[in-house]
């Protein structure tokens, strides 16, 4: 009858250890959990606060940087200066660009003169083509990602003009767009 | 006697095994979170640093230089890929703490930076400075950064050089009453037993038994501040973007003739184009240069200019 009794008691405390470690091991990895969500949001947060920055940064270097700038082409050098030839040139070798900027999706948009049909962005006729150049308003230089933070910032967009056989420097208000 | 002894025995070995179990498992989980902490915090800074380095990058700025301070005594290591598309530099920072260099192994690459530094500059505080790379039209700004631990000593510089190097105001560059001094890495234009050679003639920058070849002082300076491996990879990815740039000024020469002002130098960009196609090393940028000033002195007298 002891036997009997103390065996139970036995399993009763190994029941009790199970339970116990059971219990602990749970409460360790939903702690362990936690911990990891805590750090991966700060993670996250700084990746973004740290995209922001340097979008910021990147759009008004990618105003003056020789595949967008007008450089000695229109007078002196001007700063925040975009040759629409060039831009045009470089949309149509786009591809090899894609992963050069860290932006997804870069886009000129004329501010002014303005076309008010092309307030709207889904008109077509808006969008700069081989055909339209350079009677366009938006000139989509890569277009990868349509979603996403914009940085854009205010630029003069160059182009050769002529007129009765003489030429000029035809600058127009632009806004340069990227999104990240 | 013997029963109470087992029993209190199996308890005990179980409680230590476990509670064993439990605190490897803790000291492990906290091992491993401080581990990516640290990591977390070297790629925060790597690509801090890549951030920093863009503020420096403008297009009209001759030659600028920032100051950057780490929080601990650091290695910024400098990898450079020139294979696939315009290659790429990666930015990653090792880490002195507890008496040892502490590897990330995250490396943040740029597709769009040209850094010219040694393998590895190591300190605390590391100064960086740009100067814009025209091959004949602008290429890129290519940024420098040493440790404010390593001390550069120009000695015969050209006049325009040496005012450029006081300008920059950099501390660790000097141009004057620093020849004696041994601790200094001594770079001679004039004489030719020194750490650094610079041959203005033979456009080239030799140091102990290598040699590299520039054009212009953007990358004269480049060869004085880098190693040879990451100089000469710098050179091809900068010979990479000049082929894409050479394409983009054909298309638009074609565009400006279209409104009918010829340019005159679509022929020698194509020849430009396919001269760039089959440069392998820096030693090649003298033939590259023939060209380069023939497009210079074509493009300055066009009716109108392409850059």
């Amino acid at each position: 009858m002891r036997n009997v009794n103390s065996g139970k008691k036995g399993q009763v405390k190994i029941q009790q250890m199970a339970f116990m470690i059971v219990t602990l091991t749970i409460f360790f990895i939903l702690v362990g959990l936690f911990a990891l969500s805590y750090s991966y949001s700060g993670l996250k947060s700084s990746k973004a606060a740290l995209d922001e920055k340097n979008a910021m940064l990147l759009v008004s270097k990618l105003a003056n940087s020789p595949e967008f700038s007008c450089e000695g082409s229109f007078g002196n050098e001007k700063v925040s200066c975009v040759d629409f030839d060039k831009v045009m040139s470089l949309k149509s070798s786009s591809s090899k660009y894609e992963t050069f900027w860290d932006f997804k999706d870069i886009e000129i948009r004329k501010i002014y003169p303005s076309t008010n049909d092309c307030d709207n962005e889904k008109n077509i006729k808006c969008v700069c083509t081989e055909q339209n150049y350079p009677n366009c308003q938006i000139l989509k230089v890569l277009s990868g990602n349509s979603t996403g933070n914009d940085v854009s910032t205010f630029v003069s967009l160059c182009r050769k003009e002529s007129f009765h056989g003489t030429f000029y420097d035809k600058c127009e208000l632009a806004k340069l767009i990227v999104r990240f | 006697m013997k029963k109470g002894f087992l029993d209190i025995s199996f308890s005990w070995i179980f409680a230590i095994l476990i509670g064993g179990i439990i605190l490897f498992a803790a000291i492990y989980g906290v091992g491993k979170v401080s581990r990516i902490q640290e990591t977390k915090v070297s790629a925060e800074t790597a690509t801090d640093i890549g951030g920093l380095l863009s503020s420096l990058e403008t297009s009209i700025e001759s030659a600028k230089s920032i100051y950057l301070k780490l929080p601990v005594e650091s290695r910024i290591r400098n990898k450079c890929d020139s294979y696939e598309g315009f290659g790429r530099v990666g930015i990653s920072i090792d880490e002195y703490i507890k008496n040892q260099w502490a590897s990330s192994g995250i490396n943040v690459y740029f597709e769009n930076k040209y850094l010219f530094s040694s393998d590895y500059e190591e300190g605390r505080g590391f100064y960086a400075f740009t100067k814009p790379f025209e091959f004949p039209f602008k290429v890129a700004n290519l940024i420098y950064l040493t440790s404010e631990d390593e001390e550069y000593c120009f000695v015969g510089t050209p006049l325009k050089m040496q005012k450029e190097i006081d300008e920059l105001n950099q501390p660790n560059l000097f141009t004057e009453n620093c020849e004696k001094n041994t601790s200094m890495i001594q770079v001679c234009f004039t004489k030719t037993n020194c750490d650094i050679v610079v041959g203005l003639t033979g456009k080239y920058v030799r140091k102990g038994t290598e040699q590299v070849y520039f054009d212009g002082d953007a990358l004269m300076y480049a060869a004085i501040f880098s190693d040879k491996d990451i100089y000469e990879c710098e050179v091809l990815r900068l010979m990479q973007r000049t082929k894409e740039l050479t394409k983009i000024y054909e298309d638009k020469a074609l565009r400006v003739k279209e409104v009918g002002c010829n340019s005159d130098v679509l022929t020698d960009l194509n020849l430009f184009e396919s001269e760039i196609g089959v440069l392998n090393s820096s030693k090649d940028l003298a033939q590259l240069k023939l060209t380069s000033d023939t497009l210079k002195n074509g493009n300055d007298h066009a009716k109108c200019k392409l850059w």
